[in-house]
């Protein structure tokens, strides 16, 4: 069953089935302005903007709240929340889609923008579920057929993945299915050649590239609100309910 | 001033990211790891810094009592469940091993490539809650080593050169670097009393010269400025033009802070070999066989060598009518102008008194020594009677002759009349600002152009937000100003070209800007 979203509550993905259309997801990146006294405005902004999810269900039952309410509790340890949205735009955090040490040189990725290239270095890591095909493209400027990273998905064998033909700055993708929930893991084997990562839940080819929406992500759960519908004699009654997920960590 | 790292955006920035400021336990295992949080450190979520600059040199400060540079800041910082600390826990979540502690701002985390340290402290007592996760820790500028009693030299028998000297020898015996400005002046002895600690001792030297002393950012280099500095004779390292970069202009002017009348007061010192007496053993002063008696003696006068320097003469009878004396050491340790410690040791075997066959207790002497003067005052001003706000310093023995003392007071005298600081002017934020930074201030459309000296940093952090604010003494422009303007102007130039340049003008348009050319 497809589900807009997925809970991992003790390293089980459930999916959170029956949420209603209309959940907002609202950023909130800390900022700050600062006017001069000659009106010159200048602004600070945090380095990341922890996100938060209001999910309301219409009509429906406690069981579809379930592990929502468990989460709620305390008892369940590292909640992780896949918005699968999000998950097809790429599910890398903001600063991993791109290199961050400013010794490597740039080249000129999507539309023409310079990215920063990686160092030889673990690029990303991200958790991914048992028979979920996933995509994950870049850019790069290797010579063909040369191994410009290493592709681990959990316990299996890991893959060189080697760049495409033709010469210059160009596109590459690969695509990978688990056999298990486990973490993925890509590590950059050559410096300073391959930017701009994308890894999602669906294709990649109709989009050079979108930025890292960092999903699954740490949540913490609040307990869901209820507004009682219908008792029914003998079944579990039914309301409507909104819970909050805030990103953590 | 520092530098940024590398890989920090340029301040002036119009939008910028604020760097992750971290708290790092030096030494400790406290606090626990955590997420990506190695041990012994914690992200921060608010934190504050200050950092005050106190010199009698500067303007406005004259007379405030003279102090030494100190920094507090303090920090919160979120506790893991399973790391709280609290007294009755484990060790490693009780109680940090050092409390000597570091903020450090950085965009790549504690230990990456664009880490800045924003000060070093030592941490102050915590305290908590169970029911709150977020700890507050207050941080204290690290002043053990300061606020001992004081280890500096009498220069008597070893004359140093310069007044900076004697700060200079403490600050290396105490395991500081050293960046401190030679401070000139015809001084060759100096006491302070025994238990006056280190930053007294040195607070007053640098005082008594109009300089400023105080510890860097990163606690390990004693730093001293000049007046000459002070006054504005320095690199400047900061240009600050109002309307793009302040918030607002602030001031403030009291009408009864100048001072119509000043007393000065020094002391002198006369070197002397005459034997000078500044210990006397008391009447049955009695060492048993084989022990040891200390006595620590401050002799309130600046001393040099002094006598009996390896053994003494010692009488088995109280006072002193046998026949024979014995030898016993005596080993005198100069701690500092202010402590000298005495040793005796018996090891004769029998008991003895401290007083020879001739009836005459044992004494220590001085055989090189400077006694002092009694005060002596200059005055400028109305009379004592007519005085109504007088101004007193009291430069005690740290200038010893008259025209010291005399350069000293015309200083003073160009300080009063300046124009009070400027106080708690928000600025972009530069994290490398630091106090004693020389910098120009440009506020053309108020009449402003001055070259100040920075004496207050206060730095506060919250999440996306890095606030620094300012306090900034005006300085006015000194003779070197003057011949470099001139200098760049017109190379070569003579008083004719500068009367051309100001015919026609008064002495209050040259005051207005005396580097116009």
């Amino acid at each position: 069953m497809t589900s807009p979203f997925m809970l991992n509550v003790g390293g089980v993905w459930i999916p959170l089935t029956g949420v209603q259309r209309g959940v907002t997801r609202k950023a909130d990146r800390p900022m700050s302005q600062f006017l001069t006294l000659g009106g010159t405005r200048y602004v600070q902004l945090g380095a990341r903007a922890p996100r938060t999810w209001s999910l309301t269900y219409s009509a429906k039952d406690q069981s579809a709240l379930a592990w929502l309410a468990y989460a709620a509790n305390g008892l369940a340890g590292d909640v992780w929340l896949l918005d699968r949205m999000a998950a097809q735009v790429n599910m890398l955090t903001p600063l991993t889609t791109y290199g961050l040490d400013s010794a490597q040189p740039t080249l000129a990725g999507p539309d023409g923008v310079a990215m920063r290239t990686f160092a030889a270095v673990d690029a990303f890591t991200r958790l991914v579920r048992e028979g979920q095909w996933y995509h994950l493209s870049g850019w790069t400027t290797a010579t063909a057929g040369a191994t410009l990273g290493v592709l681990t998905v959990g316990a299996e064998t890991p893959v060189n993945v080697l760049a495409p033909a033709g010469s210059g700055a160009r596109r590459w993708s690969v695509a990978f299915m688990p056999d298990a929930d486990c973490e993925v893991e890509f590590a950059v084997s050559i410096a300073a050649k391959t930017t701009a990562l994308r890894l999602t839940e669906s294709s990649v080819d109709s989009t050079p590239w979108l930025d890292g929406m960092d999903t699954p992500c740490k949540v913490a759960v609040t307990d869901p609100d209820a507004s009682l519908l219908l008792y029914r004699e003998g079944s579990p009654p039914m309301s409507d309910y909104t819970v909050t997920v805030l990103e953590v960590g | 001033m520092r530098t940024l790292p590398a890989g920090w955006p340029d301040p002036l920035q119009p939008a910028q990211t604020v760097p992750q400021v971290y708290l790092h336990v030096i030494d400790s295992t406290w606090p626990p790891a955590s997420g990506d949080m190695p041990a012994g450190y914690a992200k921060v979520g608010q934190w504050d810094i200050s950092r005050d600059l106190v010199g009698s040199a500067l303007p406005g400060q004259i007379k405030g009592a003279s102090g030494f540079a100190v920094s507090t800041g303090k920090c919160v910082i979120p506790q893991p469940p399973g790391g709280m600390l609290a007294p009755w826990r484990p060790s490693a979540q009780r109680t940090p091993t050092s409390g000597a502690c570091e903020l450090i701002a950085s965009y790549d985390g504690p230990t990456g490539a664009t880490a800045f340290v924003l000060g070093r402290f030592r941490l102050a007592p915590m305290s908590g809650k169970a029911s709150e996760p977020f700890l507050t820790i207050n941080l204290v500028e690290d002043l053990i080593r300061l606020n001992q009693p004081h280890n500096l030299d009498s220069g008597v028998t070893y004359p140093l050169n310069a007044l900076s000297d004697f700060i200079e020898q403490s600050a290396t015996a105490l395991s500081y670097s050293t960046d401190i400005d030679p401070i000139a002046g015809m001084y060759y002895c100096s006491y302070f009393s025994g238990q006056t600690t280190v930053r007294a001792a040195w607070q007053a030297i640098a005082a008594a010269s109009l300089s400023a002393i105080w510890l860097s950012l990163d606690g390990t280099t004693v730093v001293g400025r000049s007046a000459a500095y002070l006054a504005g004779e320095g690199t400047i390292v900061d240009t600050i033009d109002a309307i793009t970069q302040l918030e607002d202009v602030e001031w403030t002017i009291d009408p009864t802070e100048a001072p119509d009348r000043i007393e000065l007061s020094y002391k002198k010192a006369f070197r002397t070999l005459e034997p000078v007496t500044i210990w006397t053993a008391k009447k049955g002063a009695k060492i048993a066989a084989g022990e040891k008696l200390t006595f620590t003696i401050d002799p309130e006068f600046p001393v040099g060598s002094y006598y009996p320097s390896f053994g003494t003469y010692v009488n088995t009878a109280p006072d002193g009518s046998d026949i024979d004396d014995y030898l016993i050491p005596v080993d005198i340790t100069f701690i500092s102008s202010g402590r000298l410690s005495i040793e005796f040791t018996n090891d004769t075997g029998l008991d003895i008194y401290l007083i020879d066959s001739a009836g005459t207790r044992t004494t220590i002497q001085t055989i090189d020594s400077a006694p002092m003067s009694d005060p002596i005052t200059l005055t400028w001003g109305v009379d004592a009677t007519e005085a109504t706000n007088t101004l007193t310093i009291d430069l005690g023995l740290n200038v010893q002759n008259d025209a010291d003392a005399a350069a000293v007071l015309d200083t003073i005298l160009s300080r009063i009349s300046r124009p009070s600081p400027l106080s708690d002017i928000k600025v972009v934020p530069h994290l490398g600002r630091e106090i004693g930074d020389l910098g120009w201030l440009n506020f053309p459309e108020g009449g402003l152009s001055t070259k100040t000296i920075t004496t207050s940093i206060k730095l506060t952090g919250s999440p996306g937000q890095i606030t620094q604010t300012l306090s900034v003494a005006m300085l006015a422009p000194t003779i070197a100003d003057f011949n470099a303007a001139w200098d760049a102007a017109m190379p070569g130039a003579t008083i004719a070209d500068f009367n051309a340049v100001w015919a026609g003008k008064t002495f209050d348009d040259f005051n207005a800007n005396p580097l116009d050319t």
